[in-house]
């Protein structure tokens, strides 16, 4: 497939390599957001690499929204981004959920497929939030399980996320940095690595980034999050509402120092600024990007 | 499991599942999850009821609110669904007849706007003679509705108090843009009948003695607001 003049590989399948390398780890998207729709489709977007949509957000509707989401796919390669899979809950996996989402993939053929490491309901519902799992043995295995089901049922790989927290369980065994690692390699998925949200939780739990990110098998990432932050005083809040902070920058560099680059998306969920804002952003994180190709860091596989 | 039942039966506080965070309390971030399902459920309500937040005052409608999302009701994976069911909770706790209506027709915007509607359209003149055995079919997102109140009238112009009087119309979508428009009791129960698969003719019949120039006009703005995606021989 050829969009907008850029190489689209086919959606990686479960016997291609975790790291698809015919594709470009330089590119930097956007979130696909109604709020920029006339800026995107009146062409004051071109510079954007790909994008990413909400996956909930065109699974259920076939009106408006959908159409400018096959249109831009169309014209730029998009991911879909998942926020009510709920991996790690103890409910039934929601095969009527897993349906939508599959035949939304086999509409729109996404590059990647991601959704966050976490449970978000329990008893049915679903409560539109990302909660912190326990990293403990029983519940690794449960992802491990349940990521297994989900990716043999859409017949691909999944990305799974790291995600923001503000409590830690007592029982915790491990490490959130050893729980993802432990699920990517037991479920065989891959990782979406979100720089914002390790940095969040390393001033939130009080651990080092940088053992974070040292230790996240660099063979499962897939692609990385950027976004800002709330300071609440006592702890950070992952509000996606904000410009990107310096100490995320540098989290970010470091990360690619380790692993090379990875298509880079700005998430940007409120408080939405005039494009050319982001657009900025987004500049600065291929300059970024293209820095460390130039150094050799492209895909670097430890 | 056993800190969960040890939870449930009283015997384990919140301290004792959560660590103490390196700064501040637990309870702040506790209340931030609580907080941010506060907000969103409560944004997303208004996003699907923006009138009949109008309407009611802000005390009726943050109850109303909190006690819909305390009851029974489906918490569906998709955060612009959950006031589906609003109309139904409304009706059975108590609300004004009104009210129920004007939720009703605002979650049939709703649907109309998300819905999945067929590319296939089909124009007046691509049937000249329609057969009276013929059967239509409509788009996912046509929507047919019905009052005891003056909603029409209401809609148009808020200071219109809420009298009793029966109202009919019809919501569609064209271009992405959902509309309505009202038709009379006649042309309601026609379109009803039509819209349940069954024949034009059984359609006419339920709807009683049907002026003929009324019927083709109805039938020429159907067409016109491209509702109509099939129509089928018996």
């Amino acid at each position: 497939m050829n969009a907008g003049g850029l190489s689209v590989g086919p959606p990686i399948s479960m016997d291609m390599p975790l790291v698809n390398f015919t594709q470009s780890s330089n590119r930097a998207g956007l979130g696909f957001r109604p709020f920029y729709y006339k800026d995107i489709f009146g062409g004051k977007a071109q510079e954007v690499e790909f994008f990413e949509a909400i996956t909930e957000n065109y699974m259920d509707t076939g009106g408006r929204p959908l159409y400018y989401l096959e249109k831009m796919r169309a014209e730029k390669p998009v991911f879909l981004h998942g926020v009510s899979l709920n991996i790690g809950s103890t409910d039934e996996l929601n095969q009527d959920y897993l349906r939508s989402q599959k035949r939304l993939i086999d509409r729109i053929e996404p590059e990647i497929v991601s959704d966050h490491l976490c449970w978000t309901g329990a008893h049915s519902k679903n409560f539109f939030d990302l909660y912190p799992l326990p990293f403990i043995r029983q519940s690794l295995d449960h992802c491990v399980e349940r990521i297994s089901r989900i990716q043999d049922f859409l017949g691909r790989r999944i990305a799974v996320e790291n995600v923001s927290s503000y409590l830690l369980f007592k029982d915790n065994e491990m490490a959130e940095w050893e729980f993802i690692a432990e699920v990517a390699k037991g479920a065989d998925c891959r990782i979406l690595l979100d720089i914002n949200n390790v940095y969040v939780n390393s001033v939130n739990h009080a651990f080092n980034p940088q053992e974070f990110i040292e230790y996240i098998p660099g063979d499962r990432v897939v692609q990385y999050h950027l976004a800002g932050h709330t300071d609440m005083g006592d702890f950070l809040f992952d509000t996606h509402d904000h410009p990107i902070v310096d100490p995320v920058w540098e989290l970010f560099s470091f990360t690619m120092e380790q692993m090379g680059s990875r298509p880079t998306l700005i998430e940007r969920d409120d408080k939405f600024p005039e494009l050319e804002e982001l657009l900025t952003e987004l500049r600065y994180v291929k300059t970024l990007i293209l820095h460390h190709t130039a150094q050799g860091n492209q895909l670097v596989v430890k | 499991m056993k800190l969960v039942k040890s939870y449930a039966s009283g015997n384990l506080s919140s301290s004792d599942i959560f660590e103490t965070p390196a700064h501040g309390s637990w309870q702040a971030r506790f209340e931030l999850y609580a907080n941010g399902l506060r907000v969103r459920t409560k944004e997303s309500m208004e996003e699907m009821y923006p009138r009949l937040v109008r309407e009611l005052s802000g005390d009726d409608w943050n109850t109303l609110g909190s006690d819909y999302l305390a009851s029974d009701v489906k918490w569906p994976r998709n955060l612009n669904e959950l006031g589906l069911e609003l109309p139904e909770f409304m009706a059975a706790n108590g609300s004004k007849e009104c009210h129920i209506d004007l939720a009703k027709f605002e979650r049939d915007l709703h649907l109309s706007f998300n819905a999945f509607d067929s590319k296939e359209t089909l124009s007046l003149e691509e049937f000249g003679a329609i057969d009276e055995n013929s059967h239509f079919e409509f788009q996912a997102s046509m929507y047919l509705i019905s009052s005891n109140w003056n909603l029409f009238s209401h809609l148009k112009d808020a200071s219109n108090e809420w009298t009793k009087k029966s109202e009919f119309g019809v919501i569609y979508r064209l271009n992405f843009k959902v509309k309505y428009f009202s038709i009379s009791k006649d042309e309601f129960n026609f379109l009803s009948v039509l819209k349940n698969r069954n024949s034009l003719g059984d359609s006419l019949n339920a709807a009683g003695p049907f002026d003929p120039e009324q019927l083709s006009g109805l039938l020429a703005k159907i067409f016109a607001i491209k509702v109509v995606t099939k129509i089928a021989a018996a």
